[in-house]
């Protein structure tokens, strides 16, 4: 909202600065965003709060700064009652739909002289930023301004038989506006009507026929009550706002419907002449609603936090226009004025008197106990798993939970449910919401591609949205998923670090399984004693050609929920050994087909109690090794807790291991 | 040779070489020699057995004497190559880069979610999170917005189905928390919100959001003002400036807006403040009295207040990140910027 700083002075003779004025107004929650002189006064850019559609105009911004300051507020003066003859004998008003338009009025001023406006009247205008047309509409956006209230004036000739019907509009009915643009109606739309036709889309925008012009000799005065939910998907269906769509939208004063009228009559009478018919064309089902509600002294000191004197809470409201009915040093109860419709019960009058008293005057002490805070487990495990990635290497991602559908489709690893999607996407292909992390972290890769980056190392601890029974709420799971452009053994590697950083004591098994979005070959799936916890391996050679990727990334993902419950919350101290271990190395040959998770299994199962670890340190396959045939290196620590291992002890379970390693696969130790 | 003589060779040819050791694997391979597992000086000793009993004393106390003095001669040769008195042979062009490890990056809007975290956790709130597919009863009627109000227009929305929805906002947690506890509730709750909204430098559909909720008996609008301002020095430091402007939140009254000083010009007003010196940080304001309806809260007994604060504009106005696309593109040339 645009406001003046000369025109608010019209109705409250306050002696502030413009730069003055425009902290109180800040103060009294009209939030002055900018200023700009125009001419000799200077214009308020104001933030309007949507509850408050009783400062859309001078003087509610002026009552506002009347009671802050305790100053006189001065009104407009209405008049408009009419001479001539009577206005039954001219037109007459029709709703046909109430619901949409409980309130319609129209007045008839004749033998008007449209020309331009007087310099009092375009000043005013053009300070805040409306552009004078003729001193009849004029009138109409002056009033608007002033008052609150969007009119608009008829060329009173050009309506067929005279007379207005407010109606829904009939399918087909064709509009053409005053900004020359021919409109398609449609039922949902409230219009106004002459006797045939529409002439103006309700409480958004007049019709070009029925403009006034410099031809016109009679006006007809519109002034109306719509319902504020119709203005609304009417002005949002035809794309177009307009300064009367707006307040319409926001609630008008219901009282201020015939008051603007009359003001604008009289206004119109000035500054074009002619004569204002007797009475007024109306129809009115509205209701009076009062709205009553009590103001308790304690409840406003317990909710502010301070005292405010009884007398000071009244004298606000009063300010404000509330009407008060009873009064004593406990409460008092009030009647809100007709323009304030936001105001429903105790809560919005403490807050009332606490913006005009001063939200500055509430003072800054917390009195609350003192309580210790609980931090919930996922959120540390979350922490110390972020910890942990970024000393790994890899940098933290953040990437939008809204993919392209089919994309989303791709990850089922977790869900073979049909992905939710939203009903409006902001942008193309950006509908559906994630079933797994790596839906939205890998197009990142492209990305950092595109921008010349070399190696990344990227992860996201995020929701994946995986869909239940139609109609309910999806489940979030949370998910630690990562982009590696290292080996495969790098990313488990770290897969390995992250858990054993975390406390889980098992040992994760990868074990070959297909899924979309992973190369047939180097794909599996993660346990954790069985269960499966999550996916890793090779990006599917068909996603890395869908993005672009000249080579495709190591993926995984890892269920955060499944990882956390095996992690263990604090490290458990195990004596150190008392007698030394003794570590042998091994190499083997054996079938291509043998996995080392077999290999170790198998080691470990034969070695008996004193071998303390089988630990992996390489694979081999070469031209001195028969075809089909590896070599794995290992080596394997022994330890007794009781005494020093002898050699023969150590020696005697690496027989036992290489025995049952050739029993179980043929396995033959490799000599030199 | 006697065993007395053949001991005293060793022992002179042993000192001699740990003396003429140049290099620290000059050093080892001396030490292998006499000192070893396998060496000279273990030799020996094994060999005591052999000996006529009648010298078997003696040449023991030899034996470890002259263990001694090698070990002696060993300590003094390691303390000489170590200390560079050996003739240098290798000399290291000390200016080359060091060989980095390599490490990660925390993604700024963590980092300063988790600063928010961190400094309301001091002051004694919980952490609490809720669903991003929101009930349109928690997103709005709960939180006393009617079906009339603007904010409830489809368009406006991320619908799901009739009633389900991308939340708009973290506030739907207050009533899912304090459904489920009984005062006094201290509480932060971290969270993505959608709102359909044109991709620009300033505006993304979807962002970040902290909410805050505080009930208690005898809260009121100065322990609001209290905490706030608290939050706001923890954040920006000791100086920095507050205001409270009065606001509109359907679930909040009275509702308010609370600016800071601006950070970029220190109040001196700047293009980032508008010129008005002021930063708007956050939305505020004491529960409504009809949301603690829904949650079945005796409103005449407990008072509250909340809060709700975007984490994309604070990180954007600490590190002056001029885009918020960057914060969902993950480019690594501007994740590698960031350190907490």
């Amino acid at each position: 909202m645009k406001a003046s700083y000369k025109w608010l002075k019209e109705y409250c003779n306050f002696d502030l600065s413009p730069e003055e004025l425009a902290v109180k107004l800040t103060d009294l929650g009209n939030m002055v965003e900018s200023m700009e002189k125009v001419g000799d006064d200077v214009c308020y850019e104001i933030e309007t709060l949507y509850s408050r559609p009783d400062t859309l105009y001078h003087v509610g911004i002026a009552r506002d700064i009347a009671a802050l300051l305790k100053l006189e507020l001065t009104l407009p003066e209405l008049g408009g009652e009419g001479a001539g003859k009577d206005v039954s004998e001219w037109t007459s008003v029709e709703i046909v739909h109430r619901d949409l338009c409980p309130c319609y009025t129209g007045r008839i001023i004749s033998g008007v002289e449209v020309g331009p406006s007087p310099e009092w009247l375009t000043k005013r205008l053009v300070a805040v930023g409306v552009a004078p047309v003729n001193n009849v509409a004029d009138v109409t956006n002056y009033v608007m301004m002033e008052m609150g209230q969007p009119l608009h004036a008829f060329d009173y000739d050009t309506l067929e038989e005279g007379r207005i019907v407010v109606r829904r509009a009939k399918k087909g009915e064709k509009l053409i506006t005053i900004d020359h643009v021919e409109r398609e109606l449609d039922s949902d739309m409230l219009v106004i009507a002459d006797g045939k036709n529409p002439v103006a889309v309700a409480g958004v925008m007049g019709g070009l026929d029925t403009e006034v012009g410099t031809g016109t000799k009679v006006v007809l005065l519109e002034s109306a009550h719509f319902d504020p939910l119709s203005i609304r998907r009417t002005s949002r269906w035809l794309g177009m706002e307009s300064e009367a769509s707006y307040r319409f939208e926001r609630r008008i004063d219901p009282k201020g419907v015939d008051a603007s009228s009359r003001r604008a009559a009289r206004l119109i009478r000035e500054v074009a002449g002619g004569e204002i018919a007797k009475g007024v064309a109306v129809v009115d089902v509205r209701r009076d609603e009062a709205r009553e509600a009590d103001l308790r002294h304690a409840r406003l000191n317990l909710l502010l936090g301070m005292d405010v004197p009884m007398e000071e809470a009244e004298g606000i409201l009063r300010r404000l226009g509330f009407e008060v009915l009873e009064s004593s040093n406990e409460k008092v109860r009030v009647r809100a004025p007709s323009w304030r419709g936001d105001i429903e019960g105790e809560a919005d009058l403490i807050e009332e008197v606490a913006r005009v008293y001063g939200y500055d005057r509430v003072p800054t002490e917390p009195k609350a106990s003192v309580r210790l805070a609980n931090i919930p487990r996922w959120l540390r495990m979350e922490r110390r798993t972020r910890d942990l990635l970024v000393a790994m290497g890899y940098y933290e991602a953040n990437t939008v939970s809204l993919v392209p559908e089919d994309l989303a489709e791709v990850f089922s690893q977790w869900s073979d449910g049909k992905p939710l999607k939203v009903r409006n996407p902001v942008r193309t292909g950006e509908g559906a919401l994630r079933k797994s992390v790596l839906a939205s972290l890998l197009p990142i890769r492209e990305l950092n591609q595109d921008h010349g980056a070399g190696e990344c190392r990227l992860f996201e601890i995020g929701r994946a949205f995986l869909p239940g029974p139609r109609g309910k709420q999806p489940e979030e799971r949370r998910m630690i998923a990562l982009v590696d452009d290292g080996s495969y053994v790098e990313l488990k590697g770290a897969v390995e670090e992250l858990l054993e950083g975390l406390g889980v004591q098992e040992r994760l098994k990868v074990e070959q399984e297909e899924a979309s979005f992973l190369d047939e070959g180097v794909g599996g799936r993660i346990a954790l004693c069985g269960e499966t916890i999550g996916h890793i391996g090779k990006m599917a050679s068909g996603l890395a050609e869908r993005f672009g990727l000249k080579r495709a990334p190591h993926l995984c993902e890892l269920d955060a929920e499944k990882v956390w419950g095996s992690a263990a919350d604090k490290p458990v101290f195990e004596p150190l050994p008392m007698f030394p271990s003794m570590k042998r190395d091994l190499a083997v040959v054996i079938s291509e087909d043998v996995t080392w998770e077999e290999l170790r299994e198998e080691a470990e199962r034969a070695s008996g109690d004193i071998v303390r670890e089988v630990s992996f340190f390489d694979v081999y396959q070469g031209e001195e090794l028969p075809k089909g045939k590896k070599s794995i290196a290992f080596t394997v620590v022994y330890r007794a807790d009781d005494r020093t291992l002898s050699r023969k002890e150590a020696e005697t379970a690496e027989e036992r291991i290489l025995t049952a390693l050739k029993k179980k696969f043929q396995a033959e130790l490799r000599s030199g | 040779m006697t065993v007395k003589g053949e001991l005293a060779k060793i022992r002179e040819e042993g000192l001699k070489e740990f003396r003429a050791a140049q290099s620290a694997e000059e050093v080892e391979a001396a030490r292998i020699k006499y000192m070893g597992r396998k060496g000279l000086v273990s030799a020996q000793f094994s060999k005591l057995g052999t000996v006529e009993p009648e010298l078997r004393a003696e040449t023991g106390k030899a034996l470890n004497e002259m263990k001694g003095a090698f070990s002696k001669a060993l300590n003094e040769a390691e303390e000489r190559v170590k200390g560079g008195k050996a003739t240098p042979r290798e000399r290291l062009d000390l200016t080359i880069p060091g060989k980095r490890p390599e490490r990660g990056r925390y993604h700024p809007i963590t980092m300063v979610q988790e600063e928010m975290i961190e400094i309301f956790q001091g002051l004694g709130f919980e952490v609490v999170e809720g669903p991003e597919v929101e009930i349109e009863f928690y997103n709005f009627e709960g939180l006393n917005i009617p079906k009339e109000h603007p904010a409830r227009e489809p368009r406006d929305n991320f619908y799901i189905s009739d009633d389900l929805l991308l939340r708009t906002q973290t506030s739907p947690v207050q009533i899912r928390a304090m459904e489920k506890r009984k005062p006094p509730v201290r509480l932060v709750s971290p969270g993505r919100v959608y709102r359909p909204d044109t991709v620009d430098s300033t505006h993304h559909y979807m962002f970040t959001q902290i909410e805050g909720l505080m009930v208690e008996r005898g809260v009121s609008f100065a322990d609001l003002k209290g905490v706030l301002e608290l939050f706001a020095k923890g954040m920006f430091g000791e100086d920095v400036k507050t205001r409270f402007v009065p606001s509109y939140f359907p679930f909040t009254e009275p509702s308010a807006q609370m600016d800071i000083g601006c950070t970029f010009c220190a109040g001196k007003k700047c293009d980032v403040c508008g010129g008005t010196g002021w930063l708007e940080l956050l939305g505020c304001g004491m529960v409504h009295p009809n949301v603690f309806k829904v949650v079945g809260y005796d409103y005449e007994e407990f008072t509250g207040w909340a809060f709700g604060v975007g984490v994309e504009r604070l990180a954007m106005r600490k590190y002056g990140i001029n885009d918020i696309r960057l914060l969902t593109e993950n480019d690594v040339r501007f994740l590698r910027q960031f350190w907490k």
